[in-house]
């Protein structure tokens, strides 16, 4: 009987080489417009898919199985590791964390060709070539650096576990909405390539893709703010971003396809910015990968890193060669992709989209200098310097103000040309609600100008976007009993793309009200013997008792903490101070009171045999809005997804290429 | 055309203050510790400041730190015995000037390229624009004009 090891090894083998016939034949069918090369590389796509698939079921059940001869199986599980967390474990490390995103690459690839090989048979061609080529990078990462399917001798009787920081359901989900986003802007990037071999330069590649983009986007966004919300509950630190180098390498390739969400509307309303556009989407995709290579190659020192590894350097060159081959391509097809139209006016909505897209790029541009600045210092000095938080703070900070600013303002510009007087008085209102939010808290005693003026952006932004829900809603209204609010439900259902996209506003500022809500936090530290109280931002926490115990997992040392104010018990927090045995790791586990107004937030770092407790507490007002804007993001998302595809635009006879099964390369 | 330059100039020159309003740290002041240990990097946590590190060692540290700041000791001497005990690479600031030059470079030169790009483009004759078909012609106030009518019918309040 063959065992799972070699079972996975033959089953990567044959993906790697059918991936590699992808890549072969669908280029080969491409250049000389062979319809049966290229519909083979189609098919050898879905077969190296399928193929992955198979790899990762093997594993799955190879670690339901407990089969710890695969070293993979035995570093990451334990014999006492919950079916959820023994499912999960699947991507907590190196090697299976690539089969997973390899995996993901494949499902994006293989629905992207089935969908779109009717749609546009022009592009697909070279678009499974591109998929295919980028399947067989990572499937060869697989087999020859990072293979989850090692056998070792002798196996160990047990595992060594799950890392206890993994085993937190933000941390099961969050990899696996990142690695959505991530490897789905592959999509968009394979089409945008294959428009620019082809010599199609037409708005059709980013039509035919936008929902992949979108959908990408939203994944990535969600898997940002999961991964931020671990932070908070698993990492005992009382924040959420610490503009660590694997959170920056996950917020640029965001940053860069917000942009390019942006800028298309300027490309499918008026065809200008087409250069730019792709160079967005190409630039987009390369930093997913530059963000897996950070991410695996030791390069920088993170919390959220894997084991150094020789696998990472293999990105490197595989990174040079998509940024030569995509941006040479892009250079060449320079002269046909320039546009001669006009801009009506300095003071439009294009202009608008264009300011955004600088500040998001240059936001970017500053996360990646920033990330990347100590290892340039070290390769030309020697000198081993940090750059953290709060440079990025100073820098990104106004950065971001003016961008929220703009996320205000821009709706309200009109195509074209825009006009002052019209502007000024949709801004009356907005304007309004930020100086009385600015005027209210310096009533109330708040001397922070950072707050006041994130906090009076964030309720002038809130405002001008509800004055757009409420102006269309006007517009729409019904008769009846649902008058208005019947109109708003119009006028969504009408333009979902539109209001769905201010939907994903609201979920910004709201982010932005939570974010602000920093500037007020209050940070308590000091040790308690039980019996002992502190008051903390009008609490009154009491140290009531300690209790410890021991699992199979863990020993346990609990304390009970009553949180009090004006008398009323509120409620019975017990942060824990835990020690994993197997894993030979000290590990808190937070004490944690959210309300809409404030969170309070209680960590044991340490408690001696006499129950004597080492405690950090903060009180954090507002993160609730952070993880509420979030939801309101992705009801936004969905409401973008769900509208009708935008039309495209015909194309005369006898130019199109619906009756061309394969294109030449131009 | 003038208006929306200084108004770009304003943005900037905005960002850059607030830059310097938010970040600058006067370096005779005693801190507060937050401020401390927010702006040292913790020598025990990968990639985290001593704020956010939740090791024994760092809470150590942390309490070592606001010892100092209790004897009155500045940011300057803060820095020093940091950078003296665990190196330069505690500190999360990059002292040098071209670390923060480079973004905001960048910054104004996209502006900069921005301004130029959009004028070109709005400087074009709609001549020269295929997608613009030949027409009465409106002037500002007209353009203006038409658009408030447009906005007033979509208010529904003619």
């Amino acid at each position: 009987m063959i065992d799972i090891s070699t079972a996975g090894r033959a089953v990567l083998a044959v993906s790697l080489a059918l991936s590699v016939w992808a890549t072969t034949a669908s280029a080969l069918g491409a250049r000389r417009n062979n319809r049966k090369l290229a519909e083979s590389g189609q098919r050898a796509l879905y077969s190296a898919g399928a193929l992955i698939l198979a790899a990762a079921v093997l594993l799955v059940a190879a670690f339901f199985a407990r089969d710890f001869s695969l070293a993979y199986v035995a570093g990451y599980s334990s014999r006492s590791t919950t079916p959820f967390y023994t499912f999960t474990a699947l991507w907590a490390g190196m090697e299976g964390s690539l089969l997973f995103w390899t995996l993901l690459t494949g499902v994006y690839a293989v629905s992207a060709i089935a969908v779109q090989r009717n749609r546009k048979p022009e592009l697909t061609p070279v678009a499974t070539a591109v998929l295919g080529g980028i399947m067989a990078f990572f499937i060869g990462v697989l087999v020859f650096g990072a293979n989850p399917f090692e056998a070792q001798s002798p196996i160990p009787a047990d595992g060594r576990g799950l890392n206890p920081l993994l085993q937190s359901p933000f941390m099961a989900i969050h990899p696996f909405m990142l690695y959505l986003g991530m490897t789905g802007f592959a999509v968009p990037f394979a089409f945008a390539v294959a428009s620019l071999v082809t010599g199609r330069l037409d708005a059709s590649w980013f039509t035919s893709t936008r929902r992949w983009t979108v959908l990408a986007w939203s994944f990535l966004s969600v898997g940002i703010l999961l991964g931020a919300a671990w932070a908070y509950m698993e990492l005992g630190w009382g924040g959420y971003w610490a503009w660590d180098p694997v959170e920056n390498a996950s917020l640029l390739p965001w940053l860069t396809g917000t942009a390019f969400l942006h800028s298309v509307m300027i490309q499918e309303r008026r065809q200008m910015l087409k250069i730019w556009n792709v160079a967005l989407i190409l630039g987009t995709y390369c930093l997913s990968i530059f963000g897996t290579f950070l991410t695996r190659s030791g390069l920088l020192s993170s919390v959220h890193t894997f084991s150094e590894s020789p696998v990472g350097k293999a990105f490197l060159p595989f990174l040079a060669v998509l940024l030569v081959a995509a941006f040479g391509l892009l250079g060449i097809r320079y002269e046909k992709l320039r546009s001669r139209r006009h801009l009506d006016s300095m003071f439009s909505r294009e202009a608008m989209f264009l300011f955004n897209n600088l500040l998001l790029v240059t936001i970017a541009f500053t996360v990646l200098w920033g990330t990347l600045y100590p290892v340039i210092v070290e390769a030309l000095s020697g000198d081993k310097i940090s750059v953290g938080p709060p440079f990025f703070n100073t820098v990104v900070g106004p950065m971001a103000f003016a961008l929220l600013a703009l996320t205000g303002i821009g709706p309200l510009v009109a195509w074209r040309r825009g006009s002052w007087r019209h502007l000024k008085r949709q801004l009356a209102l907005p304007m309004v609600a930020g100086f009385a939010t600015v005027l209210a808290l310096a009533l109330n005693g708040t001397r922070s100008a950072g707050a006041m003026f994130g906090l009076g952006l964030t309720a002038f932004v809130a405002t001008a976007t509800f004055t757009e829900f409420g102006r269309g809603a006007r517009a729409h209204r019904r008769p009846g009993p649902l008058g208005t609010v019947g109109g708003l439900f119009t006028v969504v259902a009408g333009n979902r793309r539109r209001y769905g996209g201010y939907i994903v506003h609201l979920g910004v500022v709201l982010i932005c009200l939570g974010v602000s809500g920093q500037a007020f936090t209050q940070e308590w530290s000091g040790t308690l013997s039980p019996g002992d109280s502190f008051d903390l931002a009008g609490y009154t926490i009491g140290y009531e008792s300690a209790d410890n115990y021991t699992t199979p997992e863990k020993r346990v040392s609990l304390a009970n903490m009553s949180v009090n104010r004006n008398g009323d018990r509120l409620a019975m927090l017990t942060p824990q101070r835990n020690f994993h045995i197997a894993q030979n790791q000290a590990q808190s586990e937070i004490g944690l009171r959210s309300s809409l107004s404030d969170d309070l937030y209680l960590v044991v770092t340490q408690m001696t045999a006499e129950s004597q407790i080492t405690l950090r507490a903060w009180a954090n007002p507002l993160v609730a809005w952070i993880w509420i804007g979030g939801g309101f993001m992705v009801l936004g998302m969905l409401v973008i997804l769900s509208g009708q595809p935008p039309k495209q635009p015909q194309k005369p006879a006898g130019r199109g290429g619906r009756k061309q099964q394969v294109a030449v390369p131009a | 055309m003038k208006r929306l330059v200084v108004i770009a100039a304003v943005a900037g020159s905005a960002l850059i203050a607030g830059a310097v309003v938010f970040g600058g740290t006067d370096p005779d002041a005693v801190p507060s510790l937050p401020q401390v240990t927010g702006r040292v990097m913790s020598p025990f946590c990968d990639g985290l400041t001593l704020d956010e590190c939740p090791t024994d060692q760092s809470a150590r540290l942390r309490s070592q730190l606001e010892s100092m700041i209790n004897q009155g000791s500045t940011n300057r001497e803060i820095d020093e015995w940091v950078v003296d005990n665990y190196g330069k690479v505690a500190l999360a600031t990059p002292a040098t000037g071209f670390a923060w030059l480079a973004p905001v470079a960048i910054g104004v030169a996209g502006l900069a390229l921005t301004v130029v790009f959009v004028s070109r483009l709005t400087s074009r004759t709609p001549e020269d624009d295929p997608s613009v078909k030949p027409g009465p012609g409106l002037d500002a106030d007209e353009a203006a004009r038409v658009e408030e009518d447009f906005l007033r019918y979509q208010r529904g309040t003619e």
